[in-house]
């Protein structure tokens, strides 16, 4: 008898232990990348924080737009805890009070905007609430190829500073064959078709590098068809139709591109591209390519400004999650110094797996992600840093100067993308299209793009409901 | 009194053993379409509450030049592909239907495509239609024509996604290959008796026979065009200069990338309208021209 007694009461304490002990345990759900690297960092965060566990899934398979399935999620009352959103769709999905509040956490946590990458930190506010903590960012250079500048004659270490180089540079660099089909390319304004708006880091630039703005100062109206926007593009299609034999042959050429490794740059068949910072990594990887990093051109107009863009990622947290604090103390590591450490020692890591599967020549290193966290910039750059080549270190710090002169994609206002950030990136795309493919002038294509544009603003605004 | 019980309980036999799928459909497939025809009538992004607003989306729609320009660009898809499919399986299908050597290799190949995932579809002919070394245009330069641009050219684009449309007949073909061994051997050797030839036995046999499964792929080809997606989405993403914005793309823009899913609903129920009619005039013409046994 006191034996079953002892038996039935220590299966009592046991099942009180183990039940105390997982209730413990949060679990929150997240959203986000699930890539090797990424995985590894949330298991990371796991271990220093026992009481907290990842349920992480894919935010999107398609990068331009992370709505589909989260605000499917939203509507139906399940959005995940936390989640990765794109830095030019977010303020959207912020005005319709999808996301948790943030501001009592940064006030009781004393976080500073001072300590974050200003255009990003802003870009992370709607209505003057913080609604996220700014991810990984990214900014826009171009790449030079020095050995074809050389081999046509050129200075291989002047990178192309103006519209105007860029004319000169190409008009030397460019090959025909004796048919008079160009088999080699000086510069190509857009980089891959099938997306608009994806191969389209230079004309984001060159656009705002003229000064004008792309959304009024109260956010309620685009300005796309400003006359100083209109010039830029007008150049940009005599560009192409003067040293690209016109954009359908260009595009063709590039279409390789689009199927994935012969990207013509890297194949070096294009000797000047401008496009994303995470670019240089796979150039540095290949052995004969010796390319060069630089600024961004900019236009030859009065009132012309150096301007790149940046855009990246947010973490938000959703309004109606359960557990606000877990999620919280999670994006915070997740895009602090902590995270940043984790993710780049599990980032080398895995791609020395690949090198070894692969078995590429050489060791591979590893560029510090431009975190918008400055703290955790630094901490980074103090470990990497000093294991990078000379090449590669003189590359990242263009990249990390060219911060200097971005724009966020994310403003509501000026030189951000607006309220409806996924639609002028889709409407501006087409309508540069329509004016290099010479189906509208660029004053029709940008005006049609505004009118587009602003009805679709106008509708947006009113649906606001974060006041 | 004993046949009514035994009725009903059949009945319920019969609705319990349909009731998964049922179930499925009344909560998965006709509650959404219901409430997708109240969402036609507001202003919807999803996350907030619907706000009625009448007719005004389905007026909008007929004001939108980019409606016009998606609904232009799938009735050319439609045009092209449905005929040329039909065709392209059917003759398939008869080559496929004779007593050859490895005829199970051959049809194993042509069904093949049929099953290859829609991205790696895509990008596959991503490099068959590139314009310099694609297969396509290699192809085409032997026989001494130099091929265009494709997937970049305004032209183009459409006629690049019929192409690669057409590879994937494969199950057409499987439906032509049933419809000719459907065809009553008696038939032909009534036919042969009668002094018909080949030819006139295919066309005053064969063909008359087949009607229902033309008629058939007809059908579901039409409803199936209309909805044309994929290879715009994962290939050009609606360019050049939007020749290849089919209409499903322009609605799935509208519903999950502008948030405007009232709008998008109000493109859906046009599209149903549009394929219901269509749906419709083919079934009043087929008496006129298939024919059953």
């Amino acid at each position: 008898m006191n034996k079953k007694l002892i038996v039935f009461c220590s299966v009592l304490l046991t099942i009180t232990i183990v039940s105390v002990a997982f209730a413990e345990v949060t679990t929150i759900t997240f959203w986000g990348w699930i890539s090797p690297e990424w995985v590894a960092t949330y298991r990371d965060f796991e271990q220093q924080y026992p009481n907290i566990k990842i349920k992480e899934s894919l935010i999107s398979e398609a990068w331009a737009s992370t709505a589909e399935k989260f605000l499917a999620a939203v509507a139906g009352g399940n959005a995940p805890d936390a989640s990765l959103m794109n830095s030019h769709e977010f303020p959207h999905f912020a005005s319709l009070g999808v996301f948790y509040d943030l501001t009592q956490f940064i006030k009781r946590d004393k976080i500073s905007g001072a300590d974050w990458f200003a255009p990003q930190w802003r870009g992370a506010q709607f209505s003057g609430k913080q609604f996220a903590l700014p991810g990984i960012t990214d900014t826009r250079v171009t790449y030079w190829n020095k050995k074809l500048f050389k081999s046509a004659g050129l200075n291989p270490d002047k990178p192309p500073a103006t519209g105007k180089d860029l004319e000169e540079f190409s008009s030397k660099l460019v090959k025909k064959d004796a048919g008079g089909n160009i088999i080699q390319y000086g510069f190509i304004p857009t980089i891959e078709i099938g997306m608009p708006g994806a191969g389209n880091a230079f004309m984001w630039c060159w656009l705002s590098s003229t000064g004008a703005k792309w959304v009024s100062s109260d956010g309620k109206k685009y300005l796309v068809n400003d006359p100083k926007f209109v010039e830029a593009l007008d150049w940009v299609v005599k560009f192409y139709d003067k040293y690209c034999g016109g954009a359908e042959k260009a595009s063709a050429f590039l279409q390789a591109g689009a199927g994935a490794a012969q990207d013509p740059f890297l194949t070096q068949k294009l000797a000047i591209k401008v496009d994303g910072d995470g670019g240089y990594f796979q150039m540095a990887t290949i052995p004969d390519l010796d390319v060069g990093v630089a600024y961004v051109p900019i236009p030859d107009m009065p009132g012309a400004v150096r301007h790149t863009f940046s855009c990246g990622s947010m973490y938000a947290i959703s309004a109606n999650t359960k557990h606000p604090e877990e999620a919280w103390t999670f994006i915070k590591w997740l895009s602090g110094p902590e995270g940043a450490k984790a993710y780049a020692k599990n980032a080398l890591e895995q791609r020395k797996k690949d090198w070894a599967r692969q078995q590429l020549p050489g060791e591979p290193v590893y560029i510090p992600n431009l975190f918008n966290n400055r703290q955790a910039v630094k901490e980074l750059e103090n470990i990497y840093l000093p294991l990078l080549p000379t090449k590669a270190k003189q590359a990242y710090k263009v990249i990390t100067g060219s911060l200097n002169h971005t724009l966020s994609c994310a403003g509501l206002t000026g030189t951000g993308w607006g309220l409806t950030g996924l639609a002028f990136y889709n409407e501006m795309g087409t309508a540069f299209q329509a004016a290099i493919y010479h189906k509208m002038t660029p004053k029709e294509a940008l005006d049609n793009a505004a009118a587009v544009l602003n009805k679709g603003l106008e509708e947006a605004w009113k649906q606001v409901k974060v006041k | 009194m004993e046949q009514s019980r035994l009725k009903r309980q059949e009945s319920i036999a019969f609705y319990s053993f349909i009731s998964p799928w049922l179930i499925g459909f009344i909560f998965f497939t006709g509650g959404p379409i219901i409430a997708s025809l109240y969402f036609s009538l507001t202003n919807y992004n999803v996350v907030s509450k619907p706000e009625f607003t009448g007719f005004s989306n389905y007026i909008n729609l007929f004001n939108d030049p980019l409606f016009w320009t998606s609904l232009y660009n799938t009735i050319y898809y439609a045009i092209f592909f449905i005929p040329l499919g039909i065709l392209i399986a059917f003759v398939s299908a008869i080559m496929l239907n004779q007593e050859i050597k490895g005829l199970a290799l051959y049809r194993t190949i042509y069904y093949l495509p049929s099953i290859v995932p829609a991205v790696a579809n895509a990008i596959l002919w991503i490099w068959l239609l590139n314009p310099q070394w694609g297969l396509i245009n290699t192809g085409l330069r032997l026989i001494r024509i130099e091929g265009p641009g494709w997937l970049s050219s305004e032209q183009w684009a459409k006629p690049g996604i019929i192409l690669m449309s057409l590879w994937g007949v494969g199950s057409w073909i499987i439906i032509y290959l049933a419809g000719l061994q459907g065809v009553p051997e008696q038939l032909y050797e009534a036919a042969e008796i009668d002094g018909a030839t080949k030819f006139q036995r295919f066309i005053y046999v064969t063909v008359p026979l087949m009607t229902p499964t033309i008629f058939f792929t007809l059908v579901t080809g039409l409803i199936g065009a209309f909805q044309v997606f994929t290879q715009a989405y994962i290939m050009t993403n609606g360019g050049p200069v939007n020749s290849t914005l089919f209409y499903a793309l322009y609605l799935f823009r509208n519903a999950f990338n502008y948030l405007k899913m009232g709008y998008a609903s109000s493109m859906a129920w046009i599209l149903f309208l549009i394929i219901l009619s269509l749906t419709i005039i083919q079934f009043k013409l087929a008496r006129k021209w298939v024919f059953y046994e």
